[in-house]
């Protein structure tokens, strides 16, 4: 018996004293704390969403069937599955081209827009690499002209709210003989009618999210290109390896990492994007979310839960793809050096054709942001058209009065709009909370995962803090609504801030741990050597040598952040923060409201980033090349 | 010691008890409120809200524009009134009400205390079958001269608002029956059926005999009819015994149903459907939309409301003018402020001032005929398709389609359904 004491004694004592000193290291600490938060709140949403599917939805469809109408209470706590059976197994009969039908639940409401999401999602993934990679290609390794500016102009898409560059689309290419409704502003100018499929649906969607997401890839996949060490490459060329198989065998597989980073991130938005499909008028499964959520909730969830599962096999694609010695080590304690390809005259061909490009997707929107707030109706380009100069007002901007005619719907101009200026200052707030509690733990993260690599606890809590990202955006903002709503701090900043941070650590820690995969452990093994505590090593060392990354990080949650609108729109009011007010400006089609908006969002974006970049030395596109 | 526990328990739980007693539920205060006049519930909502928070959730915006109001006729009968509704009137996106609403009720934190809402489908499956809102009528209301109850009672209606049906008239079509709007070649513009749901409401409405037998009325008066079109309308025969519709010419109601759904453009709303409209290239465009968007646009080159025409106001055109919708002014069952709640309601539908901010609008309609704003000649000779020709007129004349929540949410369940699989094969 107290043989058995002692050994159980000092079994424990032995467990407790692997536990201390598992403890004592900084980053384990922190991964243990990190763990278990994340856990709470990345496992709570999924589990709201899932229950949801099960649950009975007053005046929804699982609660007109005879057999359940009896069991729906007001709190709807009854499980079903009637939702998963319904939408999987029933049949409506309806018509299609006058003729009587009888179709399945799914082909109606499932099987198109879980096609159309898929599609537009690897579409958009493709673009975006293809776009966002050659340019940052172009920026960091090769003498491309203009670099500067291309390097400033090319994140303005990322920059602007995503449904803007979709409207945009709209009020160019329209037309009332292919589309309906009234001429867009190529017909107008030059009598140039665009085809349906160029107009709405799967293209332009593909496109419009490519063009969004391409900086994103750029900063990523550039990141890399700019650390990367050229002596690998000039060692493969002393040996005589073909250019394309230097690229192929040496460059690709050193920025394998961020473009499967942007894979996923780049996937995921796409998945979730609601705005964009919905302008350009493609059924995907957000759309098909939001249309069915008032007759058919239950099966809206079971759509949400759809999109968690590509999550998670990304997620596992991911993990199947990077395991074993498949990162690189580019940044060491070594000198490395970076070469530049010469373009030779094809340079200047390469540098107007991304000025031109730019030019459509970063200065052309500004300048008819800028056009819109003066014209007296939306798209009422009369003062062109028909050369009248006087067709152009100043309502917009210097309207002080609460007035309802001439289209102003009792909203005073922007300028002396209190309105649309307390959203501004909801919006800054809100995102400057989740840049620094997401950048924050995202660093600590990518810090700790990186020191603990083999560590199954580090990889589980690397995929925790990165699977909210891969739920979609509506999803996690429907878990919560339920849970704002419930706690009763629906449409406060509390709320906001939360949503945000949980949504936007992947953010952080993916550009985190990308950058610090590539540090060698020797650097910081010197400083622990000389005894240098653990916040001093963070502040003089790790953080200082990769600081560009680390800023990235914190920029990134912050932009996203300052233009992000589904997974916001159902946690607050319209008029919380600008870009619920401007989503509601552009459905009442008020362009010139959401113009002005967009304008200044963009110039205060310019304005934050540059003085970040004074203050710091690095901002969301100079690390990579921009500042060459 | 333990006594002097026990002793402070008991005392707990009494007074748990009468407070528990003394507390009047909702119901109670509606009850009550409902034998009182604007002053008396002024004076409770003076007692019971003073210095406090309020927090209301609604479809229109305009609620937060009427609640200084609301405290400033209150600080008239005690100057030292004060009411927290800064950020108070939330108006939530997507179809989030419903959702923030039960949860607001169910949960264990009561925020909400009223709600101005629309979309009686859902109000009817969601809210009242569920008794998560509570339905007060205003004694001042209901003693009003000239009020109209039919339909705007119960649920207490804060206005009518109508979408009528327009076309841009420099083409060459013209649109003289409602049938028109769903022959070939159409493609009318109107908010998607999931995005505005009372658009759909209006659908399922088309199938209550009333309307179907207006739409039967006004086919066989249509000079556009085929042989095709007389074998679709003797076919929903079928249809709507699926659908389990009764109605001697729900048939109609049903074709034209099927054929807007087939044929209509989807918009994100009306202001750019009016937008559209009313420009020089939407030539033989047609749309279903509000009636007061026309007060936004400005004359240019490019766009004037002289290019469209409001179909009803032709002379000799048949069959519904559009359809009306209502925003209806209820309390939450676990409202906080009810007394107040009360007294603001009773100041909207029953005051100018109080419907003042929707009262400045043409085509949306009170009850009270004291709290309209005459809107008969807002265009004048120069823009007649502004000239609001008013409630009466519109409900006999124009032919419009009322919603009416209960017959909503009876065919909502099968409709729903019907109608997504005709958008989803377009």
């Amino acid at each position: 018996m107290t043989t058995s004491v002692v050994k159980k004694s000092s079994g424990f004592r032995r467990t407790w004293n692997r536990f201390k000193t598992y403890i004592t290291k900084p980053q384990n600490a922190i991964l243990l704390v990190l763990g278990i938060v994340l856990t709470i709140s990345t496992i709570y949403p999924m589990f709201t969403i899932a229950r949801d599917t099960v649950r009975l939805h007053p005046g929804s469809v699982d609660t007109q069937e005879k057999a359940l109408e009896s069991q729906v209470d007001a709190l709807g706590t009854t499980l079903t599955t009637y939702n998963w059976t319904n939408l999987f197994t029933d049949t409506i009969t309806t018509r299609v081209g006058r003729e009587r039908v009888t179709r399945s639940v799914a082909s109606i409401y499932l099987w198109t827009p879980l096609m159309n999401s898929v599609l537009i999602s690897i579409f958009a993934c493709f673009g975006a690499i293809l776009y966002g990679g050659v340019f940052a290609y172009l920026v960091t390794r090769t003498n491309l002209r203009f670099k500067k500016y291309l390097s400033s102009i090319f994140i303005f898409p990322y920059i602007m709210p995503q449904w803007t560059l979709a409207v945009m689309w709209q009020n160019l290419f329209n037309s009332n003989a292919v589309t309906g409704g009234n001429d867009g502003l190529f017909v107008a100018l030059f009598n140039l009618y665009m085809p349906k499929w160029w107009c709405e649906g799967l293209f332009p969607v593909s496109v419009v999210l490519a063009i969004h997401y391409a900086p994103f890839a750029y900063i990523l996949i550039g990141g890399i290109f700019r650390n990367m060490d050229a002596n690998l490459e000039e060692a493969a060329t002393i040996l005589n390896t073909p250019r394309w198989k230097i690229f192929l065998r040496v460059t690709l597989p050193l920025v394998k990492p961020a473009i499967l980073s942007t894979i996923l991130l780049v996937f995921s938005s796409a998945m979730g994007s609601y705005p964009i499909p919905h302008y350009l008028k493609l059924s995907t499964l957000s759309t098909q979310y939001v249309g069915m959520s008032s007759n058919r909730a239950g099966q809206a969830s079971i759509l949400a839960v759809i999109m968690m599962l590509f999550g998670f096999l990304i997620l596992i694609v991911n993990q199947r793809t990077t395991s074993g010695r498949k990162n690189f080590t580019t940044v060491t304690g070594k000198s490395g050096q970076s070469s530049v390809v010469n373009l030779g005259a094809a340079k200047y061909i390469i540098s107007f054709l991304f000025v031109l490009l730019t030019l459509f997707t970063g200065i052309l929107p500004i300048i008819l942001f800028a056009v819109e707030t003066f014209l007296p109706n939306p798209g009422d380009y009369s003062f062109i058209t028909h050369g009248i100069a006087g067709h152009t007002t100043t309502k917009w901007w210097l309207t002080a009065e609460n007035v309802t005619e001439n289209g102003m719907y009792g909203q005073k101009g922007i300028l002396y709009n209190a309105d649309i200026w307390n959203a501004f200052a909801g919006t800054f707030f809100v995102a400057i909370c989740c840049a620094l509690a997401a950048g924050t733990i995202g660093t600590l993260i990518g810090y700790c995962v990186s020191k603990n690599r083999r560590s199954k606890w580090a990889s589980y809590v690397n995929n925790m803090a990165f699977l909210p990202y891969l739920m979609p955006s509506l999803a996690v903002g429907v878990a919560f609504f339920i849970f704002g709503s419930g706690a009763g701090i629906y449409n406060t900043f509390l709320l906001l801030i939360l949503a945000g941070t949980v949504k936007y650590i992947p953010f952080a820690s993916r550009s985190a741990l990308n950058s610090m995969m590539q540090l060698s452990g020797e650097i910081e093994e010197a400083a622990i050597i000389q005894d240098i505590p653990w916040w001093k090593r963070m502040t003089r060392i790790i953080i200082p040598i990769q600081k560009t990354s680390i800023i990235s990080g914190f920029l990134l949650p912050f932009m996203t952040c300052l233009r992000e609108l589904t997974l916001f729109m159902l946690l607050c009011g319209q008029g919380k923060i600008i870009t619920t007010m401007l989503g509601y400006f552009d459905e009442m089609g008020l362009y010139a409201f959401s113009s002005g908006i967009n304008l200044i969002l963009i110039i205060l974006i310019l304005v934050f980033n540059t003085i970040v970049n004074k203050l710091t030395g690095a901002s969301i596109d100079s690390g990579i090349g921009g500042d060459s | 010691m333990k006594k002097l526990l026990s002793l402070v328990l008991a005392l707990a739980m009494c007074l748990t008890m009468v407070s528990f007693a003394a507390a009047e539920s909702v119901e109670d205060v509606i009850a009550q409120a409902q034998t009182m006049t604007l002053e008396e519930l002024f004076q409770k909502a003076i007692e019971e809200s003073n210095g406090k928070r309020f927090d209301a959730v609604g479809n229109s915006s305009r609620g937060k524009s009427v609640l200084p109001l609301f405290v400033e006729a209150l600080q008239k009968i005690d100057p030292n009134y004060t009411l927290d509704y800064e950020g108070g009137w939330q108006q939530p996106k997507e179809n989030k009400i419903f959702d923030q609403l039960t949860e607001d009720v169910n949960g264990s934190n009561h925020v909400m205390s009223m709600t101005l809402i629309q979309d009686g489908n859902q109000i009817q499956s969601k809210m009242l079958d569920t008794g998560l809102l509570l339905n007060f009528v205003p004694k001042d209301w209901l003693e009003a001269e000239g009020v109209a109850k039919e339909n705007n009672e119960n649920p207490l209606a804060l206005q009518t608002l109508n979408k009528v049906f327009m076309f841009n008239n420099l083409g060459e079509k013209t649109y003289t029956n409602m049938w028109d709007f769903v022959r070939e070649g159409e493609a009318p513009l109107f908010m998607g059926v999931n995005s505005e749901l009372v658009g759909k409401n209006f659908l399922y409405m088309m199938t209550n005999d009333k309307y179907a037998t207006i739409a039967k009325e006004a086919y066989e008066a249509w000079d556009g009819k085929n042989e095709e079109d007389d074998a679709l309308i003797e076919d929903m025969k079928q249809d709507a015994e699926d659908l389990g519709l009764t109605g001697e010419n729900v048939q109609y109601g049903l074709a034209w149903v099927y054929l807007w759904c087939e044929k209509y453009n989807e918009e994100t709303d009306d202001g750019p459907i009016c937008n559209t409209l009313v420009t020089t290239s939407a030539k033989d465009q047609a749309g279903l939309l509000v009636y007061s968007k026309l007060r936004s646009v400005e004359e240019t080159a490019e766009s004037s409301v002289n290019n469209i025409t409001v179909a009803a106001y032709q002379d000799g055109y048949v069959g519904i003018g559009g359809y009306a919708y209502k925003h209806y002014l209820m309390l939450t069952k676990s409202s906080p402020l009810p007394w107040t709640s009360c007294a603001l309601i009773a100041y909207m539908t029953t005051t100018q001032e109080g419907f003042a901010a929707w009262g400045k609008d043409m085509g949306g309609y009170a009850p009270v005929p004291a709290c309209m704003q005459d809107h008969s000649n807002d265009g004048g000779e120069e823009f007649p398709a502004k000239n609001d020709r008013g409630y009466d007129w519109w409900l006999n004349e124009g032919k419009l389609v009322v919603e009416d929540p209960a017959y909503c949410a009876s065919v909502s369940g099968a409709m729903s359904d019907w109608i997504d699989g005709i958008v989803a094969g377009k």
